[in-house]
C-alpha cells in the first residue's frame, strides 16, 4: 500500500525489467527531458513522499495555474534522480520559482540557478567547489533536473505548449551550486539576504548562462581583477531589447582566490556589490539606431505631459558569491534575466 | 507475453478556463468607428492602407488609433480606456515578437471584454504563442497573419500585403460566431 490515489497511476506497455522499453514509453509520453529517467513506480514515490500527503497542493505554476501536488513532485524528483532526502530542499526552491520564477517560463533562456547555504550543503552533499556546476555530482544534477521536470510536466514549460525558447542553454537542464563559505573571506549570501547565520537556505537566480573570467597574475592585485570583472561585464551592458536591459543583476561568483585577493586588499563584499553595480551602469553609452527608433515607438504613446523615456539601465544590484574550486585563478559572471530579482528562503 | 509498469503520472494538463464569451459581430462597418491599435516599426504604414481600403468598402464613422505604449499607467492607461470606449470594432497589431503577440492576444481580449469586436493581426511565427495566450484565457480570438517582415516591405509591398489581406479582417470582425 503506497496511499497514492489510484487515479495518479498509469499503466504503461513496458516490461518493467527492461529499462530502455520503459525509458522509450516515457519518452514517447512526453515526460522525460530527454535522458534517461528512474520510473516513479508507486513504491518509489511513496518512498520520496515519506509520509506526506501526496494530494497536497504545494505550489501553482506558470500562467496555467497548474497545481503542483505533492505526489506530481515527487514523481518528478524520483524522475530526476533525486534522493528523499533532498525533498524539503526541491520543495522550498520551488516554492520560490512559484513566487518568483515566473520569468522561468518566459520565452527566454533563463534557468532557475539555485544556490545553498547553511548545513544542507553538507547534509545533501551540495558541491560548492570543482565542477560545481558541470552535473559531476548527484544533488547539484538532480536537483535543478527535478525542478525542470515540474516546470516542464506540470507548468507546461514545453514547446508548443506554453512560450517556445528560441535556443534554450544548457543550464536549463540543472544550474545548482552551494556557496563555498568556509573559503569566503565574508558572510554568506543567506545572511546578507536577511536569514539567521548557520540557518540552511537557498536563493533563486534567473541565470541566462554562464561566462569564465580569468586572472592568473601574481601578485593578484584587486584593482586589476575589478577591471578586468568589469570589463566582462559590457555584455550585461550591451545586450538590449530595442532599448531596456535583457539582463538584471548580474551574479559575479568568484573563485576562493579571487574572493581572497579583493578581502586582503580591504574589500568588503558590500564595497564589491556596489562597484561592480557601478560598473554595469557606467558606460551605458552604446547608441544604436534601433534603440532611438524603439525609444520614439514608445515615447510616440505617452501624451506630451509625461516625462520622455530614455534608456533604462538594468535593474538589480550586482550579487557577489564565493564558489569554485581551490586552486584556480578563475572567475564566473552569471547574467541574470531582466525584471528577475534574486529570492532566498530558509530551509527548515 | 507483454508485460506491464504501473507508474506514477507525474504531468498536470492545463487547468481548465470556461470559454469566455466574444462579443457578438455586427453585420456590417458601416456608420462604426474602427479602432486601430498600433505598435510594429512599419506597422503605421500597413494601416493606413488598411484603412484607406476599408474606407472604400464601408462608410465608416471615423478611424481612431492608438499605439500599443507601456506601462499602461496614469495618462496612458486613461487613454487606451478611453479607447475601448470611442471604438466599435478594433484591430490589434502587430504581433511579431515573443513579447509582442501576447501583448496583442491580451490587448484584444481586454477590448472584447469591454464589448469591442476585435481581430487581431500577428505573424506565423507568433501565432501559436498568441493563441496559446488568448487559450490560457479561454478566448477563442480570431487571427488574421502578416508576413514577419512587415518592416522589409517597400510601399507596392505594403499595399499588396493590405489588399490580399483586408478582406479576412474585415470578415473576422463582421463575420457572426460560430
Amino acid at each position: 500500500m503506497t496511499g497514492l490515489d489510484p487515479s495518479l497511476l498509469r499503466e504503461l506497455q513496458a516490461d518493467p525489467t527492461d529499462p530502455e522499453a520503459v525509458w522509450e514509453e516515457l519518452l514517447r509520453r512526453g515526460w522525460s527531458d530527454g535522458l534517461p529517467v528512474i520510473p516513479p513506480t508507486p513504491e518509489r514515490v511513496a518512498q520520496m513522499l515519506g509520509g506526506r500527503d501526496p494530494s497536497q497542493v504545494h505550489v501553482t505554476l506558470g500562467p496555467e495555474g497548474n497545481e503542483a501536488t505533492l505526489a506530481r513532485i515527487a514523481a518528478n524528483a524520483v524522475m530526476a534522480g533525486c534522493r528523499p532526502e533532498y525533498l524539503p530542499a526541491l520543495l522550498v526552491a520551488l516554492d520560490l520559482v512559484g513566487r518568483n520564477g515566473g520569468m522561468a517560463f518566459a520565452n527566454s533562456p533563463a534557468a532557475p540557478m539555485l544556490v545553498f547555504n547553511g548545513p544542507v550543503r553538507g547534509e545533501l552533499d551540495i558541491n560548492c567547489s570543482y565542477e560545481m556546476l558541470s552535473m559531476t555530482s548527484r544533488a547539484n544534477a538532480t536537483l535543478g533536473r527535478a525542478v525542470r521536470l515540474v516546470l516542464a510536466n506540470v507548468g507546461g514549460a514545453k514547446v508548443g505548449r506554453l512560450f517556445d525558447v528560441q535556443h534554450g542553454m544548457p543550464g536549463r537542464a540543472s544550474m545548482v551550486f552551494g556557496e563555498f563559505e568556509e573559503e569566503s573571506p565574508w558572510e554568506p549570501h543567506s545572511v546578507a539576504a536577511g536569514l539567521a547565520p548557520g540557518r540552511s537556505a537557498v536563493t533563486l537566480f534567473l541565470a541566462t548562462g554562464s561566462m569564465p573570467v580569468n586572472y592568473h597574475q601574481v601578485p593578484q592585485r584587486a584593482s586589476e581583477l575589478l577591471l578586468i570583472l568589469s570589463r566582462c561585464l559590457d555584455y550585461v551592458r550591451g545586450n538590449r531589447i530595442g532599448p531596456t536591459p535583457d539582463t538584471g543583476g548580474p551574479v559575479v561568483v568568484l573563485s576562493p582566490k579571487h574572493a581572497r585577493a579583493f578581502s586582503k586588499d580591504g574589500w568588503t563584499k558590500e564595497q564589491l556589490e556596489a562597484a561592480l553595480t557601478d560598473a554595469v551602469n557606467q558606460h551605458w553609452d552604446i547608441e544604436l539606431e534601433a534603440h532611438r527608433e524603439k525609444l520614439e515607438l514608445i515615447n510616440r504613446g505617452l501624451d506630451p505631459a509625461d516625462p520622455r523615456m530614455g534608456q533604462p539601465k538594468p535593474e538589480g544590484p550586482a550579487t557577489v558569491l564565493v564558489a569554485g574550486g581551490l586552486a584556480g585563478w578563475h572567475s564566473m559572471i552569471v547574467p541574470t534575466l531582466a525584471w528577475g530579482a534574486p529570492v532566498t528562503a530558509p530551509i527548515d | 507475453m507483454r508485460m506491464t509498469t504501473m507508474l506514477v503520472d507525474p504531468t498536470a494538463k492545463a487547468a481548465s478556463v470556461p470559454v469566455a464569451t466574444m462579443v457578438e459581430r455586427p453585420a456590417t462597418l458601416d456608420g462604426l468607428v474602427l479602432g486601430l491599435r498600433e505598435f510594429w516599426a512599419g506597422y503605421d504604414r500597413y494601416t493606413a492602407v488598411l484603412e484607406r481600403l476599408v474606407r472604400e468598402r464601408f462608410s465608416l464613422r471615423d478611424v481612431e488609433r492608438v499605439d500599443g505604449t507601456h506601462p499602461r499607467t496614469g495618462s496612458v492607461l486613461a487613454r487606451w480606456e478611453q479607447f475601448g470606449r470611442d471604438v466599435d470594432v478594433a484591430v490589434v497589431g502587430f504581433g511579431a515578437c515573443g513579447g509582442c503577440a501576447p501583448w496583442a492576444a491580451m490587448d484584444a481580449m481586454e477590448l472584447e471584454a469591454r464589448g469591442v469586436p476585435t481581430v487581431v493581426l500577428v505573424s506565423p511565427e507568433l501565432e501559436g504563442v498568441a493563441r496559446r495566450t488568448s487559450d490560457a484565457k479561454g478566448y477563442p480570438l480570431r487571427y488574421v497573419l502578416l508576413t514577419q517582415y512587415l518592416d522589409d516591405l517597400d510601399e507596392v509591398g505594403i499595399e499588396q500585403l493590405a489588399k490580399g489581406t483586408v478582406d479576412e479582417i474585415v470578415d473576422s470582425l463582421i463575420r457572426p460566431l460560430a
